[in-house]
């Protein structure tokens, strides 16, 4: 194709992309994020198709040269259109909306520089963009904009954004996404592991080469090959380790329990030792997670997984809610109280190495996630403060006397105008008892299966009705509620 | 029945027994009333997408799709507008949810300040005792001109009473977070009242009066 027909389809191209930002504009969406983004994407493509027509017109133009940078911004071009998906998928009918604004205040104590779009996904995931897009849009596009237009284009979009994305199947299910309190703990685990400066272990390192030298399936040319090429390996495992524990970490210390059993759920009936593998994208065994969760619970919160801790502290009419939770913790202690994955890990050399290496960072890590996430949230108050006592009850109180009544669990004291709105975190956790105490796991039978997706149903509107009162009560409270006007 | 005034409904809220979640001000407990402030979804019209609305004889499904192609859900930011053109029909629902006590039902109206600019704010006042959810408003705009509501403000008031003899309300629109969809085609009666000319015929050939389709219980004609 000659330059002039190229140089015209750049221009058509970006046109395109502008049609589908002014379409987005028109949607409706939770937050104001998705249609910042797809205006900088579009006023990036427009300004780039310009530059191209404007660079044609110089007398310096050389068809020649030319082809280069036409091919290069063409290429731009096709890939701006493509983050325009993220905003596509964030409009308020594919989202559960009441949660955008809760989550991003929780994301804004935990990262104050950092903006979220949630989009669904089709495949079974919970998962976030490490990258800040705007980082990446600067960067694809810096080669070919000079930096003021750049700026122009998108200067709007002033903190890092992250996409986060959710399984579409489970819109409605509020509880579940308390397991975005870990997505939001990615970038937490990232800021450890750009810092984290430690050597591998003399004893790792030794280990590997060893393991090496006496492989007798690996002929001496290629024994240095092979040897660097598993030290990486043993790096990668233990960089992943460290970004999945780092993250279940950070759930548990901002979202308490509703973290655990909604990472637990969505794992489901997986295997819990599965070792960590490139096929399995070398998650840690599912085992060891709920271990260190627990174990984090145990610690941060204290007295909220000792039985006798809690006995003391739940109202009395919320007993059966003790019953229910106890019980859904016991179950976890049983896995967590196995060490089949450790005698797994031991399975492949190079991830038992790594694991080695692991346990030596544990205790540095949760020490920075705790760091960071004191003060966040209602549950990380604060490290030695009977915090998880007090929490544990408000959520009991919520569940109790809200859920179960059938009332958003928003608040728990209507009698004070306005009421104090609940937090997220507090709501959340209120779902995940009143879920465990007084919805059944399965329909009893076939003719239950309504009743029990009604019960369902009804949990998740009010849970996500509360999310999103409690969020304007806030922003009322703010302004000066409670005053007459 | 007495309509319960202030005092009346300081009682009832600090036992607890009837809730208004949440009660942003003091004075939205009025005399006689409570100011209820509109809620951020709405369901609205699309016109274009049929020609009328009717029912099916026979066929009650056709005419639950049909209705949800005539309406669609829509949701607004909070601090947005939503225009009301005259004569348009919207459904919205309170901000606050509801739970009223099993001895106390109440009517939904419309704020005269409202009205006076042509809003009609409820058609279908009624909300049955031990009614739990966000009552379903439907609003009109009777003026000349277009409106704008703004989720949040005061647009109707509860009026409370005292109701004698009344059970808990666990009707087909309880526990709702957002302006329902009407469920006029669950009605157990309309197969009958569709097409009573072939429940005689089938009375005829069987003898026993009694429909071989699902749908009237035993107590409907």
């Amino acid at each position: 194709m000659d330059n002039e027909r190229a140089i015209g389809d750049c221009v058509l191209r970006a046109e395109a992309v502008r049609r589908h930002c002014d379409r987005m504009e028109n949607e409706e969406f939770p937050s104001s994020e998705p249609v910042g983004l797809a205006r900088a994407l579009a006023e990036t493509a427009q300004s780039l198709s310009e530059f191209l027509v404007w660079s044609r017109n110089q007398p310096s133009y050389n068809n020649k040269t030319a082809q280069l940078q036409i091919r290069a911004i063409d290429g731009i071009i096709k890939w701006l259109f493509e983050p325009l998906r993220y905003c596509e998928g964030a409009v308020t009918s594919k989202v559960p909306w009441s949660l955008v604004g809760p989550l991003q205040r929780l994301c804004t104590q935990l990262l104050p520089h950092t903006v979220l779009i949630l989009r669904p996904k089709w495949r079974y995931n919970y998962t976030v963009l490490m990258s800040d897009i705007v980082t990446i849009i600067r960067k694809a596009v810096a080669p070919a904009l000079p930096p003021k237009t750049l700026d122009k284009c998108v200067g709007g979009l002033n903190s890092q954004l992250h996409i986060v994305s959710f399984p579409y199947i489970e819109r409605r299910s509020v509880f579940l996404h308390a397991a975005l309190s870990h997505e939001i703990g990615h970038l937490v685990a990232e800021e450890f592991i750009r810092a984290d400066k430690t050597p591998m272990p003399k004893a790792v390192l030794d280990r590997i080469l060893q393991d090496v030298a006496n492989d007798k399936f690996i002929k001496p040319l290629f024994k240095h090959a092979e040897a660097a090429r598993r030290l990486r390996e043993c790096a990668e495992y233990r960089k992943r380790a460290i970004q999945e524990l780092g993250s279940d970490l950070v759930a548990v210390d901002i979202l308490g329990f509703a973290a655990l059993f909604a990472l637990d759920a969505i794992v489901g009936m997986g295997n819990l030792d599965d070792i960590p593998s490139t096929r399995n994208t070398r998650y840690p065994p599912r085992r060891q997670r709920i271990r260190i969760m627990l174990h984090e619970l145990e610690d941060y919160l204290p007295g909220l997984v000792d039985p006798n801790g809690l006995q003391s502290g739940t109202p009395k009419d919320c007993v059966y809610i003790l019953k229910a939770y106890q019980e859904r913790i016991r179950e976890l202690e049983i896995i967590a109280g196995s060490t089949t994955d450790q005698a797994a890990l031991k399975g492949d050399k190079v991830v038992e190495a790594a694991y080695q290496w692991l346990d030596q960072s544990l205790n540095a890590l949760s020490q920075h996630v705790r760091s960071r996430c004191q003060g966040v949230s209602e549950v990380s108050f604060g490290q030695g403060t009977p915090r998880g006592i007090d929490f544990w009850q408000k959520a009991c109180r919520l569940a109790h006397s809200r859920l179960n009544q059938g009332l958003p669990p928003n608040t728990d004291d209507d009698t004070k105008v306005p009421p104090a709105p609940a937090t997220f975190e507090a709501i959340m956790n209120a779902g995940w008892l009143h879920l465990l105490s007084k919805i059944p796991a399965r329909p009893s039978d076939v003719a239950g299966i309504a009743s029990f997706k009604d019960q369902h149903g009804r949990a998740e509107r009010l849970t996500l009705r509360a999310l999103e009162m409690s969020d304007i009560q806030l922003m009322y409270n703010h302004w000066g509620g409670g005053q007459k006007v | 029945m007495s309509v319960l005034g202030r005092d009346a409904i300081h009682d009832l809220l600090a036992n607890r027994t009837l809730v208004v979640t949440p009660l942003l001000q003091p004075d939205q407990i009025q005399d006689a009333s409570i100011d209820v402030r509109l809620g951020n979804e709405f369901i609205v019209i699309r016109k274009t997408r049929i020609s009328s609305l009717s029912f099916e004889k026979k066929n009650r499904e056709t005419f639950g799709r049909q209705l949800h192609k005539y309406q669609t859900r829509t949701r607004i930011e909070y601090g947005e507008g939503f225009v009301l053109h005259p004569g348009q029909l919207v459904l919205g629902s309170t901000l606050e949810y509801i739970r009223l006590p099993a001895d106390i039902a109440a009517y939904v109206i419309g704020k005269s300040s409202w009205g006076r600019m042509g809003l009609i704010i409820a058609t279908a006042t009624a909300v049955a005792p031990g009614y739990c959810g966000t009552p379903t408003l439907e609003i009109i705009n009777l003026g000349e001109i277009p409106l704008m509501v703004h989720p949040g403000l005061r647009i109707a008031q509860l009026v409370l009473h005292r109701c004698e003899g009344a059970r808990p309300y666990e009707g087909r629109y309880a526990y709702t977070t957002g302006p329902g969809f009407s469920r006029i085609c669950e009605d157990p009666e309309l197969d009958f009242w569709l097409d009573p000319i072939r429940h005689r015929t089938i009375q005829k050939n069987t003898g026993t009066g009694i429909d071989a389709s699902p749908g009237p219980s035993p107590s409907g004609p």
